[in-house]
């Protein structure tokens, strides 16, 4: 508790900065602490990492992955991995509408909550907060899983584990890299968000599914917005994708039949082999310890010509729970 | 007495608007007018397909190739449904702005005002949110699609509320509609507001661009499921016409001059309610069409329902077809969310509209 | 002569307060009848009985001997035309196409041959074209009175001699056009049509008037020939203003006032 208080303005901010004072001197956890420069470029110092409120998929992965699932005392209900997570964990709502009061109240000595969450106003009292709150980033590549990596590993003092679980990330990623390189022809891939009533949300530049398609080698067939936007139907047709890219979200999913039934669908080449992919939301674009493997399943669906291998740390039979 | 002597006397039936055009022209120019809007929009498109293509795939000459069967498909198939659409879309909203501004004798009257949309905007986002999961946990397979069918009967739902509010003892005041109208679009936004709160992030991105109006996924049988609706509108119209010229005067001054007002105002409101609950099912929530386009027609045309009726329909699906064509080509491949940009279009020149108008008609 | 539209013990409520109480009148084709009476005594509300548009709480209302809400809104309007006190158009229409109104279905030459005459009748022949909100409110009044005149004449040529309600309709005109409208309600009924008119001015109702009928506080308290019904007593009694008749030619009372009763009789 060494970060000077920037304004105190509210009492109950100061309760609450003494509850987790008390916590600290119970758990009596990490002296020395350090201190990082977050995705807002805030410099946030963290003392304590014993009592953590974890937002987002990804982040929720990495603590799992980095075997730190005791000190996670909540997570947000985009954290589907793993899935005993959200059985054993309580919840504080969706990441982009988050409550301030519902994340302090839980008495937290950290808040790792990953890049996008919001409100707006919710992040910012959480950012004037006594209790550190670092916000993960998330960009879309695999570098960026590796920064992610590093980042939680550093401010939960578990830059060991974090280092080994990196370098099997790195590996994995080094070998989709090989892969792609086989790759003669990229394909070109649409990913669908949404689809209601004939109207289609789809992926541009800036967004995970952009991400993950030229992981997997593929080009996203659209290039020319940024974010997710409904898409116009003849310019389904002008993109002419190869492949179809939707999120599995159980029985409720996107089909192929209902895809291509839609006219502007139906005259696409995806169309033609009724080439559609269908993976699970968070593995797919959680940008997360799984994603060269997501990564990898993808362009064996995209490319099976290629018969992808398994990945280093799949034929090491490892778990990143197996790091030191 | 000496008026008995007038040239005009001589013609069939006296036009008492000097310099405005007569209803056969008017009409024959508007028609003329959408005819040329709609071959001008079939020839634009993100598709991209050169005139001379364009040609080839609508009359169906020239060598079967897989170029001319995608061309086909695209214009046949995408783009003159969507253009189609539109149209019928545009007339429903013309059409539902002058009933209900006659309705109303308000030019300011508007069904985006009185709640229907936003009772077919609350059904919607209902659809979207709850949809799946409810067609999942029931097992029920609709034969249709789930948010028009919801948008359209959540417009008609708000349209019966509102009606069982304002009328008592057989007869509805129009004050208490608008007035009951106004709370209950706005109770309808809250609970858009409450869903909006409730919805992941797919779910939101859909609700938003739901309730900024987009033709986009047209079809055939999308445009095949309103004809019946502007058909039945086009019927009704001619005897709607003069009760709706009457009750411009009041409805005790319509009643003394034949009009059973109670019924006309039952049918009005059943057609407004049809036309914006079909249009909203359809496209989403487009405004000021409905203000607009019977504004400016009364301005060159008058204000007599007879000719502004029909009128409106043939001016909104002209102007809906032209803002659709710019809300699917600017922004390409997304789309431009039409109700932005009749917006942005309507909103500011509603506005000059009212202040060069307001000496004369006291708005 | 029997009574082609009457009133028979009819009574209005608003609330608790009563409007009309047990008020009776007939009028007959060809007769003018004028309804007088102060502030509030319950003209408008007996003209709107008479007219089918308020259904009274007791007591009813006859047209040719049948109810008069057993008429369709069509066939009532065939037969009777009202001109209200006043009336707001809420779109730019002309005055032309507001007289034309009168007509209903019908089109063609005899509408507008109708129209003019009817706009010729008010001197507004050469305002058809213009927008009536731009009109004085006399002018107003007048293109109104031209709209009836013309449902009048269409109801008459289908079934005969009509009924002409008229309710205040000298309110906003000049003297000129009050003479004017009062002489053209005559010929009307020199034609069989039967008038009603609320008027304040109780000149204006001996002149109209072959009957006048007095209201006061919903109650019928005269019912006779000017000659019988403006005596200073009447008028000290209903109106609260003291000797104001005088008589000139041939019988015919006037009034002319030189000030208000300061207590009630």
């Amino acid at each position: 508790m060494v970060r000077v208080s920037q304004n105190g303005r509210s009492a109950w901010r100061s309760v609450l900065a003494a509850g987790a004072l008390l916590a600290v001197t119970l758990q009596g956890a990490a002296a020395e602490g350090v201190t990082v420069k977050d995705a807002s470029g805030r410099e946030v110092r963290v003392e304590d990492a014993s009592h953590i409120v974890s937002i987002g998929g990804a982040v929720t992965e990495i603590l799992y992955a980095l075997g730190l699932e005791k000190r996670i005392v909540a997570i947000d209900i985009t954290s589907l991995y793993p899935p005993r997570a959200m059985a054993e964990k309580p919840n504080v709502g969706y990441m982009r509408a988050l409550s301030p009061e519902g994340v302090l109240g839980l008495n937290p000595s950290l808040v790792l909550a990953t890049e996008g969450s919001g409100p707006k106003e919710a992040i910012a009292v959480l950012q004037s907060a006594k209790v550190p709150f670092v916000l993960v980033p998330d960009p879309y590549s695999g570098e960026g899983i590796i920064e992610k990596l590093n980042l939680i590993a550093k401010v939960t003092g578990e830059e060991a584990k974090g280092a080994c679980l990196a370098a099997r990330v790195r590996s994995d990623l080094d070998a989709v890299a090989a892969l792609r390189k086989r790759i003669d022809k990229p394909v070109k891939v649409l990913f669908v968000l949404s689809f209601v009533n004939g109207r289609a949300m789809v992926a541009g530049r800036n967004t995970a599914a952009d991400g993950i398609i030229k992981l997997a080698g593929g080009v996203n067939a659209i290039s020319e917005y940024e974010g997710y936007k409904p898409i116009n139907d003849e310019s389904v047709i002008a993109a002419n994708p190869d492949f179809v890219l939707a999120m599995n979200r159980g029985p409720e999913s996107l089909t192929a039949e209902a895809v291509f039934a839609n006219a502007a669908f139906s005259a696409t080449a995806a169309s033609a082999h009724k080439a559609f992919v269908s993976m699970d939301g968070l593995y797919l674009l959680g940008f997360g310890p799984r994603t060269a493997r997501a990564a990898r399943d993808l362009a064996a669906a995209l490319y099976p010509e290629l018969h992808a291998d398994k990945l280093p740390s799949e034929t090491t039979g490892g778990a990143a729970q197996d790091c030191p | 007495m000496a008026e008995l002597a007038h040239p005009a006397a001589a013609r069939s039936s006296r036009n008492w608007r000097p310099g405005a055009p007569g209803a056969t022209a008017t009409i024959t120019v508007l028609c003329i007018a959408l005819l040329l809007s709609a071959v001008a929009s079939a020839t634009v498109g993100a598709a991209g397909i050169p005139l001379e293509r364009l040609m080839a795939a609508a009359f169906g000459t020239g060598a079967d190739t897989p170029l001319l069967a995608r061309d086909q498909l695209v214009l046949w198939s995408v783009r003159l449904p969507r253009i189609l659409l539109a149209a019928i879309v545009g007339a429903l909203l013309g059409a539902a702005g002058t009933l209900m501004q006659g309705l109303f004798r308000n030019p300011l009257a508007d069904p985006g005002l009185v709640g229907v949309s936003a009772g077919g905007a609350l059904a919607a986002a209902a659809a979207i949110v709850f949809g799946d999961r409810l067609l999942h946990a029931t097992g029920w397979r609709p034969p249709f699609e789930l948010l028009p069918v919801a948008a359209f009967v959540g417009s008609l739902i708000a349209t019966v509320i509102l009606y069982r509010i304002a009328t008592r003892e057989g007869r509805t005041s129009v004050a208490t509609f608008l007035l009951a109208g106004l709370a209950l679009g706005a109770l309808a936004m809250a609970g858009v507001g409450l869903l909006v709160f409730m919805a992941d992030d797919r779910q939101l991105r859909d609700i938003t661009f739901w309730t900024l109006g987009s033709l986009t996924g047209a079809t055939w049988p999308k445009v095949a499921s309103l004809a019946p609706i502007v058909l039945a509108l086009v019927v009704a119209m001619p005897f709607m016409a003069r009760s709706l010229d009457l009750l411009v005067l009041g409805e005790a001054e319509a009643f003394h001059m034949g009009i059973a007002v109670e019924r006309l105002k039952r049918y009005a409101i059943v057609a407004v309610a049809a036309a914006t609950g079909a249009a909203v099912s359809i496209s989403g929530v487009i405004g000021f069409v409905g203000i607009i386009v019977p504004h400016l027609l009364r301005l060159v045309i008058g204000p007599g329902h007879r000719l502004l009726l029909p009128s409106s329909m043939l001016f909104g699906a002209i102007l809906l077809m032209i803002a659709d064509t710019f809300a699917r080509t600017v922004a390409a491949p997304a789309e431009l969310p039409i109700g932005i940009l009749t917006a942005l279009i309507g909103a500011p020149f509603f506005l000059s509209l009212l202040l060069r108008q307001r000496g004369v008609f006291g708005l | 002569m029997s009574a082609v539209l009457e009133a028979v013990r009819v009574s209005v409520q608003a609330g608790r307060k009563t409007i009309l109480d047990g008020a009776s009148v007939g009028v007959s084709h060809g007769e003018t009848l004028a309804l007088v009476g102060p502030n509030g005594a319950g003209k408008s509300t007996l003209l709107k009985v008479l007219s089918g548009e308020l259904r009274p709480a007791t007591g009813h209302v006859a047209l040719h001997g049948k109810p008069v809400a057993s008429y369709a809104p069509q066939a009532l309007a065939q037969r009777r035309a009202v001109l209200s006190q006043s009336v707001t158009v809420a779109f730019p229409f002309t005055v032309g196409e507001i007289v034309a109104m009168g007509a209903g279905d019908r089109g063609g030459r005899t509408r507008d041959a109708m129209v003019e005459t009817a706009l010729a009748d008010v001197d507004l022949a050469d305002c058809g074209g213009r927008i009536i909100t731009t009109l004085s409110g006399g002018e107003q009044q007048r293109a109104h009175f031209a709209r009836v005149l013309v449902q009048l004449s269409c109801g008459e040529d289908l079934h005969g001699p009509g009924v002409l309600l008229l309710d205040e309709p000298t309110s906003n005109l000049d003297l000129r056009h009050q003479l004017a409208l009062i002489a053209a309600a005559q010929r009307r009924a020199a034609r069989g049509t039967a008038v009603i008119a609320v008027l304040h001015d109780l000149n204006l109702a001996v002149l109209l008037g072959k009957r006048i009928v007095v209201l006061e506080q919903g109650h019928i308290v005269g019912d006779g020939t000017p000659r019988e019904i403006v005596t200073d007593d009447m008028l000290a009694k209903v109106f609260k203003v003291p000797g104001a008749v005088g008589r000139v030619p041939a019988d015919v009372p006037f009034v002319l006032p030189h000030g208000i009763a300061t207590a009630a009789p």
